[in-house]
């Protein structure tokens, strides 16, 4: 594998900061609901993020899972400038990334970069794979063509294709070498921090292992953080150093995956792991078969979000939304079965 | 957009007249010379194409020629003028052969100028969204419903007579066709990922119209084309017909059909020629552009 | 998992079917020589990756086959004895609905979003009971009862886009049972579903086959699925089974490389693993095959005699691998 040049010479980059490299701050997303043809009248607000902060260290893997509509999705949304939060901040390097200059935030667009679902959506087809990779690269920085050129056939090496590949377009490709090339592409600025939303569910169950583990190689090589975004809890488990359980728009349950997957607090991440399929058919596991569906986000039920599935549900929970406790060194949860209040009047 | 082209790159400056890529139009010419060809459209259109071209080479007599000796000759009374001649005795052939010189001249140029500001008043409404969008699609829906002919007559009235003003004409009401289409097209392309992408990474909204939408939306565009110069064609002949633009004693379909309307019953060739040469031609770019919108683009079929 | 009796004559006997689609760039072999028997209450597994054939499988014994490209060039399908591939279009059009029936993958295309969820569901019981409407009615609302939808009789008024996703994709699944088939053919049914919903629709699935008897097909991608939801097994590689066995001694005793790279590649929610071994290269195109085995460019044991297509072995009884490895030529080769 070859190395790109000076990874660690990352625009911005400042020495003296030691906190996380990436963090929100009880970040608030809410998007109002219209009713009404002529006169547009608010009726409500969708809660698609709730009061959720979460630490990405460098170098590491903070996963969100959770079902549609959870917002993890909005969250991950969030680090890519694409919209703002109705309220709470979003750091990266200790600095609020809305209240960058101009020049810091083209440096902070270039140490951020994603990677998406699908990647029949996420290259353009009218692009070839030379002017798709290089593309980033040229809106940021200033290269010659022979530089850029170099760099392109580094990146396709990087993610295990060949120079040779830089002159077709993407419909020559299958689905894992896609997703190679949207890696290449999102590599190129040399980011700190990348969005995998989703990296490998739309791809074929035999190259799944292939993606997954050229990230994981990348990571190392490249100290690279990422933030990602999957529903399949096996693949979070492997991936990821943190973990962070959402529901409705909140942060139910946060750990390392051991601990978490391992031994799982929060009632609904219990439900969400029995629901994961187990991999042998004699494995047994405890299984909580919930009622009903996730509840619309535009009235969600009061106190804790979950009480209206929870197998658990006690009185005192459809009141106040609990707070978030630690029950084990890194591991936190926000369910009443663990804070005083809740043992007492259970 | 600026540290692109500073750059000079060679990687993503060859990549930039992606338009005229020979692999886009090897894809796109791919696909329309494995599709069936629709011979009868092609070949008249052709011929009008050719007709506009070389008009003076082909014409047997000059246009204008007025020959009171060989006036009223129906068609086939007289092998030199096949088509007869008009009651000044110009040649109806001749006459016809240069018409589809005004006709392609107006109908292209008033399209080009039309696709021209209607695409990219469709790209940044489609792509700006919100009120830049709402403000571009009034203006559109205004454009769109106001009357051609009533445009004409108040740019005649204004500018007076003469080719251009009927172009300006054609062109101040057809632009909001393609704004239309066009804003249809954006607002799918936009929402692929390949757009959020190019966001994330900072690409100005200038080069992502530019190099990400366009692009995507090129086939739409032709498609749109192709459908329109059948109307143009109509709607210029409706303007000369009424006499808004063009000189009288012009080579011109739709002029020729109102100079023949006092004589339809003693010489019916006058107004019946040039009447079927325009629908033959409208209907061939109807058919030609309805085949090709089912070739390129088939989920198009009900938007158009 | 309740021991299925296999003695009897089989439901659904597919045999050697072979449906290929001729296109401009050549023939595609979508299905290349398909065996299996379904019996009565049996849970039969296809799995495999996206153009793999397993979706084709189902729409050839439906008799469904795109047309004119596809074509089923041979083989035969025997349900309940009949020949389905000589059976007329209208004989066919009685044996899909009450004999076999499907569940697809997209609740949201699968249902019309113009018409109610009551008379949708109606107009398929209407196909075999004759009666007064508010006897379909009630008949609708004991069906939507059946899979789990809550007050069902003020469901019936509703509009698709009024239900939420795992609502809907009941309602599909009570419209696939609503003529009693005793083959359903489930194709994905839910990949579009959140996990726990998942989980729900597929205790329902196995509750209907419970009551009614009904064998399934399912057609999945996922492992996991296969795991907990079929009695029987066939691993699918560019149009053929690679493998075929009952599912405990599939998943104890993978056998074809192709099975056991996949199991191997999937991680694991139960324990942390720090390298996942992963299968090289890309999903062939059906198009541009091999000649011989489709897997062994893939196949870290592929050695010189994969260039011919393997025959079946037998590895126990009831299960079977197409791969040269178990013939004796290996060791030696190795």
């Amino acid at each position: 594998m070859t190395t790109p040049s000076q990874i660690n010479a990352a625009p911005g980059s400042d020495s003296s900061y030691e906190g996380p490299l990436a963090h929100i701050e009880n970040l608030k997303k809410y998007y109002p609901v219209t009713q009404g043809m002529i006169v547009r009248k608010n009726v409500g607000y969708v809660k698609a993020i709730d009061g959720v902060s979460i630490d990405i260290p460098k170098g590491q893997t903070y996963s969100l899972v959770g079902e549609s509509g959870c917002g993890k999705t909005t969250t991950a949304r969030m680090f890519l400038m694409v919209e703002k939060p109705t309220a709470g901040q979003v750091f990266f390097r200790g600095k609020d990334i809305h209240k960058l200059s101009r020049k810091e935030t083209a440096d902070y667009r270039a140490s951020v970069q994603a990677v998406f679902q699908d990647p029949w959506s996420s290259l353009n087809p009218r692009m070839r794979v030379d002017s798709l990779i290089a593309e980033p690269l040229v809106t940021h920085q200033h290269l010659s063509r022979t530089e850029l050129k170099k760099r392109v056939h580094e990146l396709l090496e990087t993610v295990g294709l060949r120079s040779f590949h830089a002159e077709r377009y993407p419909h020559e490709f299958s689905g894992g070498q896609r997703q190679r090339i949207a890696i290449a592409r999102a590599l190129s600025t040399q980011p700190e921090l990348m969005i995998l939303d989703e990296p490998v569910s739309a791809l074929d169950v035999s190259i799944r292992a292939q993606i997954l583990n050229l990230l994981k190689e990348l990571q190392q090589n490249f100290s690279l953080s990422y933030l990602l975004i999957a529903h399949n809890l096996a693949t979070v488990r492997y991936m990821s150093h943190q973990v962070g359980v959402m529901y409705l728009g909140k942060l139910v349950e946060e750990g390392p995956p051991s601990a978490v997957f391992g031994d799982p607090k929060h009632p609904y991440t219990k439900a969400l792991i029995s629901a994961a399929l187990p991999a042998h058919p004699t494995n047994d596991r405890e299984e909580i078969v919930l009622r009903g569906e996730v509840p619309s986000p535009i009235n969600p039920p009061s106190g804790c979000t979950f009480h209206t599935r929870c197998p658990v549900a006690m009185d005192i929970c459809s009141t106040v939304y609990p707070e978030r406790r630690e029950v084990a060194e890194g591991h936190r949860t926000s369910c009443y079965l663990y804070t005083e209040t809740g043992t007492a009047s259970a | 957009m600026a540290t692109f082209e500073e750059s000079g790159s060679e990687i993503v400056s060859d990549a930039e007249p992606k338009l005229l890529s020979i692999k886009n139009i090897a894809s796109t010419a791919g696909k329309i010379l494995r599709a069936r060809l629709p011979w009868a459209p092609i070949i008249i259109m052709a011929v009008v194409v050719i007709c506009a071209i070389f008009a003076p080479l082909l014409a047997p007599h000059d246009p204008t020629d007025i020959d009171i000796g060989v006036r009223k000759l129906a068609p086939g009374e007289n092998w030199s003028y096949p088509l007869g001649t008009d009651r000044l005795g110009r040649d109806m052939l001749s006459r016809l052969i240069y018409g589809a010189r005004t006709s392609a001249f107006i109908s292209l140029v008033a399209l080009g100028a039309g696709a021209v500001v209607g695409t990219t008043v469709g790209l940044v409404s489609g792509y700006a969204g919100k009120w830049t969008d709402t403000i571009l699609m009034r203006i559109t829906d205004a454009a769109m419903g106001f009357p051609t002919i009533l445009a004409a007559m108040i740019i005649v009235t204004i500018l007076g007579a003469g080719i251009a003003n009927i172009i300006l004409a054609i062109a101040v009401t057809v632009w909001a066709r393609f704004a239309r289409m066009i804003r249809g097209e954006v607002l799918q392309v936009r929402n692929r990922d390949f757009v959020l992408a190019a966001r994330i990474t900072g690409v100005s909204p200038v080069m992502i119209i530019w190099r990400h939408i366009f692009p995507n939306v090129i086939n739409t565009l032709l498609i749109i084309l192709t459908l329109l110069v059948g109307q143009t064609i109509l709607l210029e002949a409706s303007l000369s017909f009424l006499g808004l633009g063009l000189a009288p004693g012009a080579s011109a379909w739709g002029l020729m059909v109102a100079e023949g309307r006092d004589y339809l019953i003693s010489m019916w060739w006058l107004s019946l020629l040039p009447g079927l040469v325009i629908t033959m031609v409208v209907m061939a770019f109807n058919f030609f552009g309805d085949w090709l919108r089912d070739t390129l683009d088939p989920k198009l079929r009900r938007s158009i | 998992m309740a021991k299925i009796d296999r003695s009897g004559e089989p439901l659904l006997s597919v045999q050697d079917l072979r449906t290929y689609f001729y296109t401009r760039s050549g023939v595609v072999k979508a299905v290349d020589g398909i065996s299996f028997d379904l019996h009565p209450g049996e849970t039969l597994g296809i799995v495999g990756e996206s153009g793999s054939g397993k979706s084709m499988t189902a729409w050839s014994i439906l008799g469904l086959v795109p047309q004119p490209a596809g074509k089923i060039v041979g083989g035969k399908i025997f349900f309940k004895g009949q020949d389905l591939l000589e059976a007329s279009p209208s004989e066919m059009r009685q044996i899909r609905g009450s004999g076999i029936s499907m569940v697809m993958q997209d609740p949201l295309t699968s249902l019309n979003p113009v018409f109610t969820i009551g008379s949708q569901v109606i107009e398929s019981l209407r196909m075999e009971n004759k009666g007064p409407a508010a006897k379909l009615r009630e008949m609708a609302a004991a069906l939507l009862a059946k899979v789990s939808i809550p007050s069902p009789e003020t469901r019936l008024h509703a509009y698709p886009h009024e239900m939420s996703g795992g609502m809907r994709q009941r309602v599909v699944g009570a419209i696939a049972i609503s003529r009693s088939p005793s083959v359903l053919i489930a194709d994905e049914p839910t990949t579009s579903l959140d996990a726990t919903v998942q989980l729900q629709y597929l205790k329902l699935l196995k509750e209907i086959q419970e009551t009614t008897g009904a064998a399934i097909i399912f057609i999945t991608h996922d492992l996991g699925i296969v795991a907990n939801m079929c009695d029987r097994v066939g691993v699918m590689y560019a149009g053929k089974f690679v493998e075929q066995a009952d599912v405990l001694p599939l998943f104890d005793n993978p056998s074809h490389p192709y099975t056991q790279a996949l199991m191997r590649s999937v991680p694991d929610l139960e324990v942390d693993v720090a390298h996942l071994p992963s299968i090289e290269g890309q999903p062939p195109s059906l198009d541009d095959l091999p000649p011989g085995c489709a897997f062994a460019p893939r196949c870290e044991h592929a050695f010189d005699k994969c260039d011919t297509y393997p025959d079946t072995f037998t590895i126990a009884e009831g299960h079977t691998s197409n791969c040269w490895r178990h013939s004796g030529d290996y060791s030696v080769a190795d």
